[in-house]
């Protein structure tokens, strides 16, 4: 009875601290008073329904509060870790191995960022999860059909859903329908996703080496000491190549092309964490001759994983857009229409809290909108701005400190910076702490 | 008790009279090497700034400052790091060649080569503790299986890791020690792999906390120092082969190559696989650009001289061999003197060096001015060379330095600098001026011979005007002259 109540105690312990890490994102977003849904994924997709080529999906979660919408990816991806428990059990993995893998997942910032911003991986990854337990369970059609359907929304999915087949038919159990299920999704890769083939040499030559790492600033990123955690790792799996070939080809194929596609990041956390834990339960199952080096060996991979999990958490709840930002934007929304000139990438956002259009956003623009979109911002001409300006029906503009700082600006007075301090045709509408909508004030 | 007396007198007498002459030509100017300055910036800024990058240098040099600002005393206070350095060379070839003579030998060389000597004499950096502890863990893990010496090490290590990036050049080499051994199938005791596992661990987890400002503010550029690309060959000279024999010394050179030869692929010995695995990283960081060449050839030049006294024991086992034995000692005499030859290029290179530090002394006179009649606000423009010392001994801001990784956007600033020298026009110049908040232009012999100029040429207007004249030519910037766009 006595070791029952410890046994739940520690799984309410392991729960908690799970829940507090990947929580600490939002937790921390709260704490600054921002209350808007963090990243610009979310935006396109309540914007624009049909997003991620699920259109029902598109409805429900439009009408979802954004407050709850703001937690719904930490509840998603508490679900994903149960999943991934179960996973672990089903797969023959021991109960320590199991705490320490999900702890480690649980310190790494890339699940913090899973938890923490909305989009396409909220439906992916519990749905490739799912289909994995289920053909585990050999309950090989609704596996497969939760595959094929995850292999629909993203290429990196279905690449992965076509390995993951391929692993469980040699390692698991052989059943002639997975080489249709294999099959299946390959097609769908072929034919949904062929453009992802042929973005392939663009992608391979434009790689960004710090866009892997979080410490680096990157969302998407691994710590730079998860990383080298995982390299002890690898090395110790490499005990089992003669029995598990296959899985430790399929790990580095996919490390190394996640550098690359940032798709299958979410795959390689996964072997990341699972190759932390086996070092680390290596680590404190080894006979030591020195009993304190292990505890300090112990604490300083706890403390190296903690660190990195705790500055990316801080780093990740001052995302796009901030709450100054926002309270710009809803100035607007009560101010007669017209279009708004800001920053491309604040596009969406503008859209959405004040319900008016901005002159740019999205990756397409055509190459004429944006040489005007750039001249409006650099021209100290205030003839050539008005005309342009006047083109576009910019009735609204809105500077932030960012574009000040070198997102479209160097330094303080350069173009529309200029104009719109000392040219009587600008009327600051708010100002807060450095967020400055102004109002363009034609002459009739 | 007659035999631990007799151990410490060698490494004391060695300490004495290198400290000497060290001292001896350190004292030769009241000013100090140029990238010392931005060292003692920093340890001024540490107690209101709080940690940044590898603190325990200036903590320390805070609270020598904080005694006494007295140049000489700072001097001191490094000198008995780096001396210390040749100490522990001493110690670390004592125990690889057994013998007292050719170790000492060895460290009195370590402590003459040119790259070592000129490079460090009058300088003042957190390099002088960091090297100290390198070579202090490196004795410290050759130890390891004597009592109390695992505690040691793991607190000269943790000090080590906030010290000096060469932790990295450290753990690195920690792992290929393991690999050569696990190659050659030499048996390493336990405690050397815990103690790596740990070295490894914590070195990389500290670097990483440390550097986490640098690494988010400058990327992958941190990994090139941030060095501006128009002084990338100032600080990664392409010196030819006869250039860095002359640096290192050529007998240890040669006879380092030699034992690591003899070593890898004749004999074996744990100690000496230990020693190659840190010159081999070393070479290979060197080689690949991700240290700076002086310190690569330092660090390859202090670890080659640990390899001398191998050598000379070696030798006198072959001399015996050869039945040449009674002329051993006219032979190791012999050689000594050619690896004495390095006193007279270190003595060259070290006037250099004085020589340089004297642009300062021209400067001083403007730069007390400065801190006299300036407000405290004033942003002062100078070369990066001068930026520093123009910053500790007048207490104002400068535009630039030579800590480049103070700088995300050193490219643009240095460039913008230069132009603010070159340019002929009144309005670029006050643009950029304007651009940094700029006041106060030091225009010295230095710029001036860099440029080719006797004065800034655009300074003919209302806008700038020469306030001082001693030590280089002072501009002030008028503050109501602004560039503006008129309609």
């Amino acid at each position: 009875m006595q070791v029952e109540g410890d046994s739940m105690r520690k799984k309410i312990l392991l729960a908690v601290f799970v829940l507090f890490m990947l929580a600490s994102p939002v937790f921390f977003r709260l704490l600054g008073d921002n209350y808007s849904l963090p990243g610009r994924e979310v935006y396109s997709f309540l914007l624009h329904k049909s997003a991620w080529g699920i259109p029902f999906a598109g409805n429900i979660i439009s009408n979802v509060p954004l407050f709850i919408l703001l937690f719904l990816p930490l509840v998603v991806v508490l679900f994903s870790f149960l999943l991934l428990n179960l996973i672990l059990n089903e797969l023959g993995m021991k109960h320590d191995f199991r705490v320490v893998f999900l702890v480690v997942l649980s310190l790494s910032p890339l699940a913090q960022s899973l938890a923490f911003f909305a989009g396409v991986n909220m439906i992916v990854f519990p749905v490739f999860l799912l289909g994995f337990l289920f053909l585990l369970k050999k309950r090989v059609v609704l596996g497969s059909a939760l595959l094929v359907f995850a292999s629909f929304l993203s290429p990196a999915q279905a690449l992965v859903s076509v390995l993951v087949v391929f692993v469980v038919k040699k390692y698991w159990f052989d059943d002639r329908r997975l080489n249709f299920v294999a099959g299946l999704i390959g097609g769908i890769f072929l034919v949904f996703h062929s453009g992802f083939l042929f973005s392939l040499p663009d992608v391979f030559a434009n790689i960004d080496f710090s866009d892997f790492f979080s410490e680096f600033g990157s969302f998407f990123g691994f710590g730079i000491f998860e990383i080298f955690l995982a390299g002890f790792g690898f090395f110790s799996l490499l005990r089992f190549r003669k029995d598990y070939s296959l899985v430790i080809y399929l790990f580095s194929g996919i490390l190394i092309l996640s550098f690359f596609i940032v798709g299958l990041r979410i795959y390689s956390l996964l072997i990341i964490s699972f190759l932390n834990a086996l070092i680390i339960c290596e680590i404190f199952k080894r006979k030591w001759h020195v009993a304190v080096l292990k505890n300090l060996v112990l604490l300083t991979i706890f403390c190296g994983l903690l660190f990195a999990s705790m500055s990316h958490a801080i780093t990740l709840s001052k995302a796009e857009p901030s709450s100054k930002f926002v309270q710009g934007l809803t100035v607007l929304s009560d101010k007669k229409p017209g279009v708004v000139l800001t920053l491309q990438e604040y596009g969406d956002f503008v859209e959405f809290y004040s319900g008016k259009l901005p002159v740019v956003r999205g990756e397409s623009v055509s190459s004429g909108l944006f040489s005007d979109y750039l001249n409006m911002f650099y021209s100290s001409d205030f003839s050539e701005t008005l005309k342009l300006m006047k083109k576009y029906g910019v009735r609204y503009v809105i500077i932030t400190p960012e574009m000040k700082n070198g997102k479209v600006w160097k330094k303080d007075g350069e173009g529309l910076v200029f104009l719109v301090e000392y040219d009587k045709h600008f009327k600051k509408l708010i100002e807060n702490e450095g967020v400055a909508v102004w109002e363009v004030q034609y002459e009739e | 008790m007659g035999r631990n007396r007799n151990y410490f007198v060698v490494p004391l007498v060695l300490f004495v009279v290198l400290l000497a002459v060290r001292l001896f030509f350190a004292f030769q100017t009241p000013f100090l090497d140029g990238a010392s300055y931005q060292h003692l910036v920093k340890a001024g800024e540490i107690v209101h700034k709080g940690v940044f990058a590898n603190p325990v240098f200036y903590y320390l040099l805070s609270v020598v400052l904080f005694f006494s600002k007295n140049v000489f005393v700072v001097k001191v206070f490094s000198n008995l790091f780096f001396v210390l350095v040749n100490v522990l060379v001493y110690f670390i070839a004592l125990r690889l060649s057994k013998s007292r003579l050719f170790s000492a030998i060895s460290a009195l060389i370590s402590g003459l080569l040119p790259v070592y000597f000129s490079n460090t004499f009058n300088l003042v950096s957190p390099l002088s503790l960091g090297l100290f502890l390198f070579f202090f863990n490196i004795f410290a893990y050759l130890n390891s299986e004597k009592k109390g010496w695992v505690n040691v090490y793991i607190i000269s290590f943790i000090v080590f890791s906030f010290t000096h990036w060469l932790v990295i050049l450290y753990v690195l080499g920690l792992a290929v020690y393991h690999l050569i051994t696990r190659l050659e199938g030499i048996r390493k005791k336990g405690v050397e792999l815990e103690l790596s596992f740990f070295s490894v661990f914590f070195g990389l987890w500290a670097q990483v906390l440390v550097s986490k400002g640098l690494l988010f503010s400058l990327g992958l550029r941190l990994f090139s120092f941030n060095i501006p690309g128009v002084l990338w060959s100032s600080y990664f000279p392409a010196y030819s082969l006869p250039e860095v024999m002359s640096l290192l010394g050529v007998v240890p050179f040669f006879t380092g190559l030699y034992v690591i030869y003899k070593y890898s692929f004749e004999r074996r010995g744990k100690g000496i696989s230990f020693i190659t695995s840190f010159i081999l990283v070393a070479a290979a960081l060197f080689f690949f650009r991700l240290l700076l060449v002086n310190l690569a050839l330092i660090v390859l030049g202090l670890l080659f001289c640990v390899f001398l006294a191998r050598w000379f024991s070696d030798f006198k086992v072959f001399a015996r061999r050869a039945k040449v034995a009674g002329f051993l000692n006219v032979l190791v005499v012999f050689i000594v003197l050619i690896a004495l030859l390095v006193v007279p290029v270190s003595v060259y290179f070290s006037f250099s060096r004085l020589k340089d530090s004297s642009q300062y002394e021209d400067i001083f006179d403007a730069v007390e001015w400065i801190k006299a009649n300036t407000p405290e606000d004033a942003v002062i423009l100078a070369l990066p060379q001068e930026g520093s010392f123009v910053s500790y001994f007048s207490g104002r801001d400068v535009v630039i330095t030579d800590d480049f990784l103070k700088f995300q956007d050193i490219d643009e600033r240095l460039d913008d600098v230069y132009r603010i020298y070159k340019t002929r026009f009144e309005t670029e110049a006050i643009g950029l001026l304007d651009k940094y908040d700029v006041s106060y232009i030091l225009f010295s012999d230095a710029a001036k011979k860099k440029f080719g100029m006797d004065s800034l040429s655009y300074a003919v207007g209302k806008c700038l005007n020469v306030v001082h004249e001693d030590g280089g030519l002072v501009y002030f910037k008028d503050p109501g002259c602004k560039l503006r766009v008129i309609r």
